[in-house]
């Protein structure tokens, strides 16, 4: 046996001395970003075959010659190359690579590579979410992400908008995602992050992806990783500041155009009569009314038209400014991120601000090699002030006269000069005019406009309504690697919020003279404990990594609340000074929320090439009835990696990258009201005892909704399937879903017999599904210097209503006479009423047995479909009338070009199918100041018309005359920067300066027949009345159009 | 090493210690009390007792609107515009709409206290005294009655539930004959007839009596109409009118004087009670007249019931009643 190894040996012997000046060498990779080891990092040496790969504490040997250069490489950072010279041991640091970031994608209680996922998960790195001019970062996620829908409710700034995911999954609870940010569940982070502090946000998609979530994961969930610092300190600083503008405003008539416009159509009703009675048609003149209003503009307003009260509404220069100030850095052991934003954003109308001061501090030590501690604070602070009346309170008052009292409205009415000027104001006046003969004419005029209420600007002056929010985020985690393959992570955090409401009201800003202070206080606090076990397994081919945890969450509430009336003086508005506490607003409420779970996840790799996950999660809820305390969410999801096969190398060379993947998974919706499980006493007191007597505690079971014992999550099941492909060196690469999501066990507000003694019941029946497709084409081409990259998605969503707990439909009741049907087999919410054919002409028509009419319709009123067809309008002849949700969006085509120190980019946005009733339209004012009502309208019996008239016969929102078609393209953004080069930062002794331009809105199509301002806006004054109530838009807010210029430095 | 993980481990510890509630997920209201098993004692029933007498409110609010509004007494006035308030206008001119709010709200509002009266008798088990115990018994079932009887006048036959019921029990229900009513009506009130204390201590003054019973029992006899209910009628009221103390007061107008509440001439009244503690009487202002400002009463009126001409012409010249009823300017 040894003389055979001895054989071997000399066998060996030439070959070593032939490779004599080969060494071992030996060394450790740790990645910048966190000087954690790089496991499976490649090093070559330089044009040769020999290689080593990183072990699990990124160690490596490999044998290389002194002229060699080892190039070490790793999915995700930048490649490193060194010379080996006389070292033999090499401490290798490696970057991240921004290019190749998005290889890594964040998951739910962790991270995965883009490779190794098996579900639809859709990630934006933070390229230039501090550029566009926003003061929110959701706004700045419009139309950046496929499948997420961000609606704005009433174009106010400091607003939050709405974020919808794949869909409507629900129909009575919130659909809202799940907000989670570093880990973290914080419903409203969108509205307090600093943009800048963001890396990346990632959207879970489909259920299997949000399993980890659970009872909250129906809604899909958005994930918003933020930085950290390292290496040697760097500044950075951001601000920019820009001017708003409105894109568009209604046409609407002056006073001048509109007593033409009036005098005019009796005209050619005079005209039209005297062709009937064969005779001349005699001149109409201005008629007293008209007069008087005449007398009126052309003495309050400087240009003699009337007041354009759209100019009273519109804040006179409307600016945003933003400043942002981050510094990062840290060294092996420790690491440090600040981070600061100061935001000031004005709405076009007065009244409408938002500021905010955005902060946060990170710090992350290393204990020891196993152990790190990090800390984490996120304080903010917020002011908003809304104002008290809407733009369209001010696009529907007649410009006769002036807000305030002229010396001329002065004399007329009596009124000082200056104070607010109302319609009543203008009630049996004397006028006098010189007529055309030169003749004094001398009339008394009742009335010039018969509405009580006072002029929007005393209201919006003398209403002021305020919202503070303080919030702070406070977290501790820690990471300890307890054996060589075993990571423990604990943490432990907690998120307060404390909200302010204040509205106070001036004793002249309403009618009645009533003044008004409500103060409402809520806070929320929430704690959380999260702890997980995270479990690495590689063998040859087979890649194995489970995950176990379990977390708990408990939410505390409180609300307060204080109403004072009747202030001696508008001068204070504190409570103090009310002579008159409001009993029944007057009141503290505490709630608590318990969330209990348990989590597990499985994956597991065969060659990269199969890739299968399994993951669940367990929630106990204090939300759920005592019969349902635990919901259990499984998911499975299978990827295959069809690029890494033998056989498609070989044969389809073209493609880069083929991944196809499946995923199923249930995740609940667990947005109920709270202790619905149980019936609740409420105080009813009672008055007892002799005289007045006096009052005694009464406890009663009398709320309005009955308990149930049962209550539950809503249950999603979703499928996904899609593919990843790229092509041209991964220089185009797409991606594509479908998917079909049942939710079942929706929550439904039914009716319940009085005679239970309550009015409502909230059950788990009703089923609704959402389908649809997600396509995103990314490109990333460089041409010498010029570098192109660009995106572009489109999405589509279907939902459908399958059950309605035994219903066949609701049908609700909007602000007016509009009513939302959602019917079993279509969409979940469509508008109902009746179908206008056209505007009544006659009586005669009208009474001709062959046209089917009812009693409410008249001349220059809509005539509807005769659906049923039994020859009589009656409500039987209701239909569906379109929906408010869009067939589909395409969330942008983005491009960003840059070129030597240049940048620019720009994004494309729209929205199509999808329809609003214009709510504007039902006030008798705009139908007839505003221009688009007023192309021949019916006038008389005999002129043929085309639109209907006022509020002649049928009232115009029972029918679809008001809906409308809220498509829209918008050139969402653009931005233009310049970065200079190093030999003027350098001189300035800087890092980096690039200076920018931004643009909102630069271009925008609204759809023809679209008469409103804000086709994205959906809300009225308030809330809906039901969630089953949506499209009625009534006093949003203009869109803007707005123009930004700032300076990026970095030092 | 060995050192951090004891470090580590003792602030896991800590930590999982903060997080070990009793019970972390069973969470019970903290600003309301939920229903269940909440009646233990006697004065947590008497909560509930209080209650029902609470929801009184909620009926006398429509009440007037489904009875005397319709009545040759009393109109909507001609000042309200005419498209102003039309589930008044309505039922004043008898126009029969299924969807008028009132017919539906003043049934809602009589089962709620049905409901209540249910739940009061569902759980007297915890009280003790057996004295007390009765009281309660009476109480609840006279209130019940009293709702039950409304019902049956107003809509013929309707509902009756003598036990809490659920949602799916609500969707099984039928309709029961007026006969089968007044059953229920006739026992409770003869139960509580015969249990009601005659009189209360002077704070409590303002629950159901002996002699309100009584009263609305002679009255439930009455409209049943039977030959053996009529007999039992008087039996009953005659022992109200001679036993009962109550007598007609001297002066008319003593009657609705407020410094004069539940006087001698009142069996059983509704009470509330001033100073915007939430148990105000909302008729002043739902009758006083349109545009008085704050004259007849603060917050104004709207004017929605007033005396037809044909009732002022009821009232002789100088009927002492006349002004004490209704006044013609302000």
């Amino acid at each position: 046996m040894r003389k055979i190894l001895f054989i071997i040996c000399l066998f060996i012997l030439p070959a070593i001395s032939i490779a004599q000046d080969l060494k071992e060498v030996t060394g450790t990779v740790t990645s910048g970003a966190d000087l954690e080891p790089i496991l499976g990092a490649t090093i070559q040496i330089l044009n040769t075959n020999r290689a080593s790969v990183t072990d699990l504490d990124g160690k490596f040997t490999i044998q290389a010659k002194p002229d060699d250069v080892l190039v070490v490489s790793s999915l995700g950072f930048k490649t490193v190359n060194v010379l080996v010279g006389d070292k033999n041991f090499f401490e290798v640091i490696m970057q991240e690579d921004q290019e190749t970031l998005d290889q890594v994608i964040v998951v739910a209680y962790g991270k995965s590579s883009k490779s190794n996922l098996t579900n639809s998960v859709a990630q934006l790195k933070n390229e230039n979410l501090d550029d566009l001019s926003y003061s929110g970062v959701a706004d700045a996620l419009k139309g950046k992400l496929a499948g997420v829908q961000i609606t704005n409710t009433s174009g106010q700034v400091g607003e939050a908008p709405q974020i919808s995911i794949r869909g409507l999954s629900s129909i009575t609870a919130s659909s809202s995602p799940l907000i989670v940010v570093d880990g973290f569940p914080i419903e409203d982070a969108l509205e307090f992050i600093n943009p800048s502090s963001i890396k990346s946000i990632e959207v879970l998609k489909d259920a299997s992806s949000a399993a980890l979530y659970g009872s909250r994961g129906a809604n899909g969930v958005i994930l918003v990783t933020t930085k950290d610092g390292d290496g040697e300190p760097s500044f950075s600083f951001k601000a920019f500041t820009g001017v708003k503008s409105v894109l568009r405003l209604p046409d609407l008539l002056n006073t001048t155009e509109f007593t033409d416009f009036t005098r005019n159509e009796r005209q050619l009703a005079e005209n039209a009569n005297a062709i009937n009675e064969n005779r001349d048609p005699a001149v109409i003149g201005y008629s007293n009314l008209e007069i008087a209003r005449r007398i009126l503009a052309q003495n309050t307003s400087a240009s003699g038209n009337g007041t354009d009260w759209l100019e009273e509404a519109k804040r006179e220069d409307v600016t945003i400014q933003n400043y942002q100030f981050d510094v990062g850095g840290g060294s092996r052991l420790t690491k440090y991120y600040f981070s600061g934003q100061f935001v000031q954003d004005e709405g076009l109308v007065k009244d409408n601000e938002y500021r905010a001061l955005n902060l946060q501090a990170r710090f992350n030590t290393k204990l020891s090699d196993k152990v790190k501690l990090g800390l984490n604070f996120r304080p903010s602070y917020s002011r908003q002030r809304r104002s008290a009346q809407q733009f369209s309170d001010f696009a529907r008052n007649y410009g006769f006269f002036a807000p305030r009292h002229n010396q001329f409205s002065s004399d007329l009415t009596g009124e000082p000069v200056g104070s607010y000027a109302h319609a009543r104001h203008f009630r049996n006046l004397d006028f006098s005019y010189i007529d055309e003969n030169g003749d004094q004419q001398d009339f008394t005029q009742s009335s010039i406009w018969g509405t009580n209420n006072n002029n929007p600007l005393a209201r919006l002056e003398n209403e002021k309504r305020v919202r503070y929010e303080y919030r702070f985020v406070a977290d501790g985690k820690l990471d300890w690697k307890v054996a060589k393959n075993l990571n423990y992570k604990g943490r432990i955090g907690a998120y307060l919020r404390m909200r302010n409401d204040e509205e106070f009201r001036n004793s002249i800003a309403r009618r009645d003279g009533q003044s008004f202070s409500e103060d409402v206080n809520s806070i929320r606090n929430r704690v959380i404990t999260e702890h997980t076990l995270d479990y690495n397994y590689s063998k040859g081919k087979h890649d194995f990594n489970a995950l176990a945890g379990g977390t708990y969450e408990y939410t505390f509430l409180k609300t307060s609340s204080i109403l004072g009336s009747n202030f001696p003086t508008d001068y204070i508005s504190t409570i103090n000074a009310a002579t008159i506490i409001d009993a029944d607003n007057t009141f503290t409420l505490k709630e608590e929320i318990g969330l209990l779970s348990g989590l597990a996840r499985v994956n597991y790799g065969y060659d990269n090439k199969y890739l299968l996950s399994f993951a669940a999660r367990v929630d106990g809820s204090s939300l759920f009835g005592p019969n349902n305390k635990y919901g259990f969410f499984p998911s499975a999801s299978a990827g295959w990696n069809v690029h890494n096969e033998k056989f498609f190398n070989e044969n389809i060379s073209f493609l880069n990258q083929l991944k196809l993947r499946a995923s199923y998974g249930v995740v609940g919706n667990n947005n109920i009201d709270n202790y619905s499980f149980t019936n609740l006493l409420f105080p009813t007191n009672y008055s007892l005892g002799e005289g007045a007597g006096s009052i005694i505690s009464g406890l009663a079971e009398n709320g309005d909704v009955l308990a149930n014992r049962s209550i539950s999550w809503e249950q999603t099941d979703s499928y996904d399937l899609g593919i990843d492909a790229s092509i041209l060196d991964k220089r185009i690469s797409f991606t594509a879903d479908y998917y079909y999501a049942l939710t079942q066990d929706l929550l439904l507000n039914q009716n319940v017999s009085y005679a239970t003694g309550h009015d409502s019941f909230i059950n788990n029946v009703g089923k609704i599904q959402n389908q649809g497709f997600e396509f995103v084409v990314s490109t990333n081409f460089d041409f010498g210097e010029l570098n192109w990259v660009a995106s572009a998605n489109i999405s589509t969503n279907q939902n459908k209503l399958i059950s309605l707990g035994g219903e066949e439909q609701f049908i609700n009741n909007g602000e007016r006479e509009d009513q939302y049907i959602s019917r079993v087999g279509e969409e979940a919410i469509q508008f109902y009423g009746y179908r206008s054919i056209g505007v009544w002409q006659s009586q005669a028509e009208i009474d001709d047995p062959l046209n089917a009419s009812s009693a409410e319709d008249a001349p220059g009123g809509i005539r509807v479909a005769d659906i049923n067809g039994d020859g009589v309008i009656t409500t039987a002849d209701r239909t569906t009338l379109g929906s408010p949700f869009p067939d589909f969006t395409w969330g942008g085509i983005s491009n960003t070009f840059k070129y030597k120190g240049f940048d620019l980019y720009f994004l494309w946005q729209g929205s199509h199918g999808a329809e609003v009733y214009y709510g504007d339209g039902f006030y008798l004012e705009t139908r007839t100041l505003q221009s688009d009502f007023l192309q021949n309208r019916w006038v008389h019996e005999d002129i043929p018309a085309s639109l209907p008239t006022g509020r002649n016969g049928r009232e115009w929102t029972a029918t679809d005359y008001l809906i409308q078609d809220a498509s829209y393209i918008a050139l969402r953004e653009a931005v233009f920067g310049y970065t200079f080069n190093d030999k003027v930062t350098e001189t300035l002794g800087l890092d980096s300066v690039r200076i920018f331009a931004s643009a909102q809105n630069l271009l925008y199509f609204f759809a023809d027949d679209y008469y409103g301002n804000n086709p994205e806006a959906l809300r009225t004054s308030s809330q809906y009345a039901s969630p089953l109530v949506s499209g009625y838009q009534r006093g949003a807010d203009p869109l803007t159009r707005q123009f930004a210029a700032g300076i990026d430095i970095t030092f | 090493m060995k050192n951090y993980i004891i470090k580590i481990t003792a602030v896991l510890a800590i930590i999982v210690g903060f997080q070990s509630c009793d019970d972390p997920i069973d969470l019970q209201p903290i600003s309301d009390i939920g229903a269940d098993g909440f009646y233990s004692n006697s004065n947590e029933v008497n909560l509930g007792v209080i209650g029902i007498y609470n929801s009184l409110h909620l009926k006398q609010l429509d009440e007037w609107i489904v009875t005397e509004l319709r009545s040759d007494n009393t109109q909507l006035s001609f000042d309200n515009s005419v498209n102003a308030n039309v589930p008044y206008r309505q039922l004043d001119r008898f126009v029969s709409n299924p969807l008028n709010e009132f017919t539906a709200s003043y049934w809602r509002a009589s089962y709620k206290t049905i409901g209540l009266s249910n739940h009061v008798l569902e759980n007297l088990a915890v009280v003790d005294d057996i004295d007390l115990a009765a009281q309660y018994e009476g109480e609840a079932r006279f209130l019940r009655a009293h709702s039950l009887f409304n019902l049956v006048r107003l809509y013929g036959g309707v509902f009756v539930i003598t036990e809490t019921i659920d949602a799916s029990d609500a969707r099984n229900l039928e309709r029961k004959s007026i006969e089968e009513a007044y059953e229920v009506i006739i026992e409770d009130l003869e139960f509580a007839y015969n249990n009601l204390p005659e009189a209360y201590g002077s704070s409590e003054v303002g629950r159901a009596t002996k002699w309100a019973a009584g009263a609305e029992l002679g009255k439930a006899l009455l409209t049943e109409g039977s030959a053996t209910s009529v007999a039992r009628a008087e039996t009953v009221l005659r022992d109200v009118a001679t036993l009962s103390g109550k007598m007609l007061l001297d002066n008319y107008e003593d009657v609705f004087d407020f410094n004069n509440e539940y006087n001698d001439e009142i069996l059983f009244a509704v009470r509330y009670q001033s100073g915007l503690l939430g148990l105000g009487s909302p008729f002043a202002n739902l009758f006083s007249p349109l545009q008085s400002e704050n004259a007849v009463i603060f917050g104004g009126g709207d004017e929605l019931n007033v005396p037809t001409e044909g009732m002022e012409a009821l009232y002789a010249a100088n009927d002492p009643r006349a002004r004490t009823n209704f006044a013609v300017s302000w």
